[in-house]
């Protein structure tokens, strides 16, 4: 009730208050100008170019007169004295004046010649000959006998002669106005004036608009506009003009425009002598009483805007006259409007307060009072049990309650079904929701099974006891972050440990948890990191792990104190394999690698870094003895190894070694590995299973970069390197997917890419080299597809260097030359340690803006495949070697490959398996979903490439189609 | 359940609009939505005054009432409307659209007509009111079918005679003349001669004597000439044909009483018509449009720029002797032209206003035509009006008399008829300007003017005329 009282008053003081009302009538007003206004353009319009536009008559005349003058048929002395004195001029001017009015559309046009000092005027004198010419209706089109005509003055000859008729009131001569026994004002202030001041204007300027006038004899009342006729020697010999009628200036001024009843009006007024007061010209509403120039005034009960009229030009005798057009509206009109919105408002508002009133009324005693009832038994329910409504005797309330009742069966139900589906997820489950203002907690069934309390289930938990039990639960908190509300739990398992995830929402209200049991993706996870970061055969670290556990530790020097780096090489691998097989190879080289796990002390790190290379780090110790006394330990270590071979035979495990020190050698671990291996090739050359320091004096004579300094600038200047191709084969048709573009250098004395690359690095000329990579690969490979020898549709697989990136003008030159290729062009990247997020975005999108795609390389070996897949996104994922070797006999291997796989092609993206080398591990990547193959099993690279032998292509069509 | 309500609504909307048909009249007018409708007339001066102050009360008055705005043009002479009408019906560049209403003579109107523009406006007056109109002007709006009415007939005017009798005074002072000659054709050319003669002897100077009779249309006094001597010119047979009647015995007897005076300068004309004549004091005479009353003149001016006020008579139009009499009958209707339902209406709705006797008298009596309904072609009533002047009154009472009183002729329409009236109107009044001035310049050159009249007042002249003049309308006769 207090709602529509409300309504209603903002309404009333809406529509009252804000003056909407006058606004309406400022409105009307505002209206009523506008269209005084354009009328009063139009008007101007019509007065300056129709009705003034009288230059080529005047021309006209003037020559006419001067031909007359010059033949004398006409004298000035004479001309205004009689019409037979005339009338030669007055019937050549004639047609000229019938021109003039069918162009002005004027109601009527005159021509009257006068001559004489009109101060020294007698009487009788008055009468002028002249013509003048009526066209009653100037709408109308001309006709073409001029019968629309009709002659108002005008001498006998010219009435016989221009076959237009005579008008009752014809007369021959220009009479004097009866009214004031003087000259019309059409000829007497135009011909005044140029009389006296004829030289100092032009005749244009002395043009006047007249006051209204009626000829003798004839009803219309004018208006006129007149100028006077001036010859070249200044002598003023008439006036010729044109005059508008009252009914046509009523046809151009439509009143009903700006009042819908006949009591509006347009009308012209003129101030005469810039007093302020106007008199009325023109009016075309009887009412008004204003029509014979009778001085405005027009009562308040009217509104009117009057607009000046801009028809003389400043400076000219007749400037002083203004002209404005009035619109004038009765005032009641302008209110009437308004007055019938307020009355209409009025009414509205009465009658919405009744009704709302009444609405409201009826509204608390048949709705709201069992509206609430209802609302007070719903308060009183218990959400989690069904619940009954009383009903309230109105239906549609009824049908409500309905519904909410059975909208919590159905919550209840479905809270229930909720429960079972999350307790047959694969993973288990479970949530809780805290609503801290109810105080009520909500618990899944079993909620503490996930957490191995197993003994509370079943047990009512209220809302302290879950907290104190949550809380207790802390202590298992192996991982936290207290902003995303995620925690992780460790809990002790009998003999392992249950990995627990719990997640927290907050809202206003509530508290919601999600437990999840991640023990499995965990261990997964860890393998993973296992396999990842360890040497399959021997258990050690790989170069991988290797170099960022030196990486962490070089971060914090200060730990370091003294250390030294190792090198080893294990001897004789080669023969072993060669002489007894590679079983033995690999129990020779896990047997070294016993060594490390047992005879380096606690403070080193050590991996197996390539088949027969070893690496170790000792750091943490005060004095360089420490550090010999556990390298002689080591030593003691390797002497004592020996490899059991077939026979009973036992072969003695021998390694050469290099050490650099730390921090005497060098301080990065970059310097540090260079001079151990520098160190170690000094071992092997001198005497096999020898341990040497590394030699400075040494190194610096033989320093290999140093000698290969300038051949690099040759090489790249002579861009002295070959491309071979491998293919990469689609692994459901057996045909050639793309080809792998690889480095060959063609210069013998860099043996393999890699030296390339270290040199490349050691002197900063990485970004030649990554131009290199690109341009000649690309100019090979198109060379190949011109040959024909790569077919068309083949992509091609570039290795690029992922911190590195050609000069913008070699992209662009890059991207101009190879255009059409670019949709082709895959850029393979490997991880590094180093990584420039700046470059890598620089690079991706510079590819993906040429239409390239991407391939991250080495996936599984590489430094950190995660991030780096989250980092570039990639269109392809290259299986590293290492994985899928042998991978038909590693389950793991084949987890590795499946989850990436499904990672994969979840996101669109497609797997590569790279290094097949058997049919075995075709088969089984094939079995894993993987998209394309590469390896020597189909094929080598080659510098002229091949497609892959038909039989091979069945074989994997075959295999592919039965695995379907 | 629904299909019935449904069956039950519409019979009861059917029952509303078969009432509202019976009852109500039915209207495509609405006093919310103004139809505005256009009128083409070619009247000028006072008439057109008149006609607009008409127009703009039925727009103020009955119009705002019904949701009808009439716009009135005046286009000049009939000619000048004719041309404009039929510019906008064959839709040439330029033209404006074709009016609603248009002020026409029944021969051109015959032309829209088979054209197909114009509306039947029979059904749209009931009988009484169609009664209300004289006879005649309701049967010249029926073309083809009797019934039709394809014409609206507004103001109607016949000819007079009138004379300058101040001037007349004169010279029935100084001759005897007598005023009942002019009452026959054959007595006004008498008379003429008299008077050419006599005004002749009143100066030295030979061969200056005045005319002082002259003919405002040639084509009328053709007709109704030829009508009096017994030679119908045009005639429609039952079946419709049109026929050509061009007896040379009546032709000549005309030729004699028209061109023969006027070479010789008895009949003259020399403005656009014959009352600016008689204001310029070139002849005393003539014979006119009643419609012409308001141009009648007050005064003469002479080319000295001197003027005297003159007294003037009005009488029947002279008739050939021994004749029976008949009179024309002229004055445009207005036609109707095809449009909207809501136009059509809207312009019955206008001249029903205008043709009631009211205003159709207040038009007449401003313009001198005589009104078309029955009760008001009476001088009493048109003397209601109480603003005749005294020439105006004397006009009508001459008019409404000979209107009463003659056998009214008119010219009969058919496709061709404009052409023919025409032919009418200018063939005998060209010739006879051209040889007058041919006769003026040889008199000037020295020649008497019996010599040089004689020439032209031959058989062989009259003949070639006449020859080529049967010839010419035999091309039109159908």
């Amino acid at each position: 009730m207090i709602l529509a009282a409300v309504e209603i008053m903002i309404l009333i003081s809406t529509i009252f208050g804000q003056g909407i009302i006058g606004e309406l009538v400022q409105n009307e007003k505002d209206i009523v100008d506008e269209h005084v206004r354009h009328r009063k353009d139009f008007l101007e319009n019509r007065m300056n170019y129709d009705w003034m536009n009288l230059d080529h008559t005047v021309d006209h005349i003037n020559s006419i007169t001067r031909d007359l003058l010059d033949s004398g048929s006409i004298s000035l002395d004479t001309l205004d004295e009689s019409s037979a004195k005339s009338s030669p001029l007055l019937m050549a001017a004639a047609e000229e004046l019938i021109d003039a009015l069918r162009l002005c559309r004027s109601s009527g046009v005159f021509l009257v010649l006068n001559t004489g000092d009109p101060e020294k005027l007698e009487d009788g004198d008055g009468d002028k000959p002249g013509i003048y010419l009526r066209d009653a209706d100037p709408q109308a089109p001309a006709s073409s006998m001029n019968q629309d005509l009709l002659v108002e003055r005008g001498p006998v000859s010219v009435v016989q002669e221009l076959g237009i008729a005579a008008d009752s009131s014809w007369r021959v001569k220009i009479e004097t106005d009866e009214k004031t026994g003087e000259w019309y004002e059409f000829l007497d202030r135009p011909y005044r004036a140029a009389f006296a001041e004829g030289d100092l204007y032009s005749w244009s300027d002395l043009g006047y608009w007249s006051s209204p006038y009626r000829l003798s004899g004839e009803g219309k009342w004018l208006i006129s506009y007149s100028v006077p006729l001036i010859l070249d020697d200044g002598t003023v010999y008439g006036v010729v003009g044109i005059d508008i009628s009252y009914d046509y200036m009523g046809m151009l001024l439509p009143e009903d425009e700006i009042s819908s009843s006949s009591l509006g009006a347009y009308f012209l007024a003129r101030e005469t002598d810039s007093s302020g007061v106007y008199s009325g010209v023109f009016g075309n509403n009887n009412n008004l009483n204003i029509t014979e120039g009778s001085s405005l005034s027009l009562g308040e009960e009217y509104y009117y805007h009057a607009e000046p009229l801009n028809i003389y030009n400043s400076n000219t005798p007749f400037a002083g006259e203004q002209w404005v057009l009035v619109g004038a509206v009765p005032g009641g009109e302008l209110k009437s409007f308004s007055t019938h919105v307020n009355h209409s408002m009025t009414i509205a508002v009465y009658v919405a307060l009744i009704l709302g009133l009444a609405g409201s009324f009826l509204t608390s005693y048949i709705l709201q009072r069992p509206l609430a009832r209802v609302s007070r038994q719903m308060r009183a329910q218990d959400p989690r049990s069904a619940f009954a409504l009383d009903p309230t005797g109105i239906r549609e309330i009824d049908q409500m309650t309905e519904a909410i009742e059975k909208l919590s069966q159905d919550v209840l139900e479905s809270g229930s079904k909720f429960t079972k589906i999350i307790e047959m997820a694969s993973v288990r489950l479970a949530g809780f929701q805290v609503d801290t203002q109810k105080g009520q907690l909500f618990l899944t069934d079993y909620f503490f099974h996930i957490f191995l309390l197993n003994d509370l289930s079943g047990q009512k938990t209220d809302m302290e006891g879950f907290k104190a039990l949550m809380y207790s639960l802390s202590r298992y908190i192996v991982q936290q972050d207290d902003n995303a509300g995620s925690y992780l739990y460790k809990i002790p398992d009998r003999t392992a440990f249950r990995y627990v995830h719990l997640r927290i929402r907050k809202d206003q209200s509530s508290c919601y948890g999600l437990a999840e049991d991640v023990t499995q993706t965990i261990l997964e996870k860890e393998m993973l990191k296992q396999e990842r970061d360890h040497d399959l055969l021997t258990g050690l670290f790989n170069r991988r792990a290797f170099k960022s556990r030196l990486g962490e530790l070089f971060e914090q020097k200060d730990q370091l104190r003294r250390g030294a780096f190792l090198m080893f090489d294990l001897d004789n691998l080669k023969f072993i394999n060669d002489t007894y097989g590679h079983d033995y190879g690999d129990q020779y080289i896990r047997s070294a690698a016993h060594v490390f796990r047992d005879f380096l002390p606690e403070q080193s790190v050590y991996a197996r870094i390539s088949g027969d290379e070893f690496n170790v780090f000792i750091y943490g110790f005060g004095t360089r003895e420490e550090l010999e006394h556990h390298i002689r330990h080591l030593q003691e270590g390797i002497s004592g190894l020996s490899l059991e071979l077939p026979g009973g035979k036992t072969h003695r495990i021998g390694m050469s070694g290099g050490i650099a020190w730390y921090p005497e050698n060098g301080t990065s671990c970059e310097e540090l590995m260079k001079y151990a291996d520098f160190a170690m090739y000094c071992a092997k050359k001198n005497s096999k299973g020898g341990i040497e320091e590394f030699d400075l004096e040494l190194f610096r004579s033989q320093n290999v970069l140093m000698r290969n300094k300038g051949l690099l600038s040759q090489m790249i200047e002579r861009e002295a390197v070959r491309y071979v191709f491998q293919p990469i084969v689609d692994a459901s048709t057996g045909e050639v997917f793309a080809y792998e573009a690889l480095m060959r250098p063609a210069m013998p004395e860099f043996r393999h890419v890699g030296e390339i690359l270290d040199a490349a690095q050691a002197e900063g000329k990485l970004r030649a080299f990554e131009k290199l990579t690109w341009f000649v690969s690309m100019r090979t490979f198109v060379k190949h597809i011109q040959a024909g020898r790569i077919p068309e549709g083949c992509c091609l697989f570039v290795n690029s260097i992922p911190n590195q990136r050609m000069g913008a003008e070699e992209e662009a030159e890059f991207a101009e030359k190879y255009q059409s290729y670019m949709s082709r062009v895959v850029m393979e990247l490997t991880e590094e340690e180093q990584f420039e997020q700046r470059s890598w975005d620089g690079k991706q999108s510079i590819m993906r803006c040429m239409g390239g795609r991407i391939a991250l390389d080495d996936y599984g070996t590489g430094y950190n495949s995660e991030k780096m897949l989250l980092t570039i996104s990639p269109e392809f994922i290259k299986v590293d070697m290492a994985i899928v070797k042998d991978i038909h006999l590693s389950s793991d291997k084949r987890s590795i490959v499946s989850y990436i796989t499904q990672f994969a092609h979840e996101r669109g993206k497609y797997i590569i398996a790279e290094g097949v080398e058997t049919w075995e591990e075709t088969r089984t990547v094939i079995d894993l979903g993987v998209d394309y193959l590469q390896g020597y099993f189909l094929a080598r690279p080659q510098e002229v490439p091949e497609g892959i032998p038909e039989k091979k292509k069945m074989l994997i069509r075959e295999y592919a189609k039965k695995k379907k | 359940m629904y299909r019935r309500k449904m069956t039950g609504l519409l019979a009861v909307g059917l029952a509303c609009s078969l009432l509202a048909g019976c009852g109500g009249k039915k209207t495509a007018l609405d006093p919310d939505r103004p139809v505005k409708v256009t009128v083409w007339d070619y009247y000028t001066g006072a008439q057109m005054e008149s006609f607009h102050e008409l127009v703009t009360e039925f727009n103020r008055t009955r119009g705002k009432e019904l949701g009808i705005v009439v716009d009135d043009s005046s286009e000049g002479g009939i000619s000048d409307l004719e041309t404009n009408v039929m510019a906008a019906i064959n839709k040439e560049a330029g033209a404006r659209d074709v009016p609603n209403m248009f002020a026409v003579y029944s021969d051109t109107a015959y032309k829209v007509y088979q054209m197909g523009e114009l509306v039947d406006l029979s059904e749209y007056l009931t009988e009484e009111e169609r009664a209300e109109y004289v006879d005649s002007y309701i049967e010249e709006g029926a073309f083809d079918k009797e019934g039709e009415m394809m014409l609206f007939p507004v103001a109607k005017a016949t000819e007079i005679f009138f004379l300058n009798k101040t001037d007349w005074d004169k010279f029935s002072r100084a001759t005897g003349a007598d005023m009942e000659k002019l009452k026959t054709i054959e007595g006004v050319a008498e008379i003429a001669e008299a008077y050419y003669e006599w005004t002749d002897s009143l100066t030295d100077e030979p061969e200056d004597g005045k005319a002082f009779f002259g003919r405002d249309s040639l084509g009328n006094y053709m007709l109704s000439g030829a009508w009096q001597l017994g030679g119908d010119i045009l005639t429609r047979d039952p079946s419709g044909k049109v026929t050509v009647h061009f007896d040379e015995e009546i032709i000549r007897k005309l030729w004699d009483y028209y061109y023969v005076p006027y070479v010789k300068g008895y009949f003259a004309s020399a403005g656009r018509f014959r009352s600016d004549d008689v204001k310029t004091g070139s002849i005393v005479s003539f014979v006119g449009s009643s419609a012409g009353a308001t141009f009648f003149p007050k005064e003469v001016i002479l080319e000295n720029d001197e003027s005297y006020p003159i007294e003037t008579v009005v009488m029947e139009a002279p008739q050939f002797a021994d004749n029976e009499k008949c009179a024309i009958q002229q004055g445009a209707g207005i036609a109707v032209t095809k449009g909207s339902e809501a136009e059509i209406e809207a312009s019955v709705e206008f001249l029903k206003w205008f043709t009631d006797t009211q205003q159709n008298l207040r038009f007449a009596v401003a313009s001198g035509y005589l009104p078309v309904k029955k009760e008001a072609n009476d001088m009493e009533e048109i003397r209601k009006t109480g603003s005749l002047s005294s020439q105006v009154d004397s006009v009508m009472q001459v008019a409404v008399d000979t209107m009463n009183s003659y056998r009214l002729i008119s010219v009969l329409p058919f496709a061709r008829s404009a052409e023919v009236r025409n032919l009418l109107e200018d063939s005998m009044q060209e010739k006879a300007e051209t040889d007058r001035a041919a006769v003026e310049a040889e008199i000037a050159a020295g020649k008497s003017r019996e010599e040089a009249a004689a020439q032209y007042d031959t058989d062989e002249n009259f003949r070639s005329w006449y020859e080529e003049m049967t010839a010419a309308l035999a091309v039109y006769a159908q």
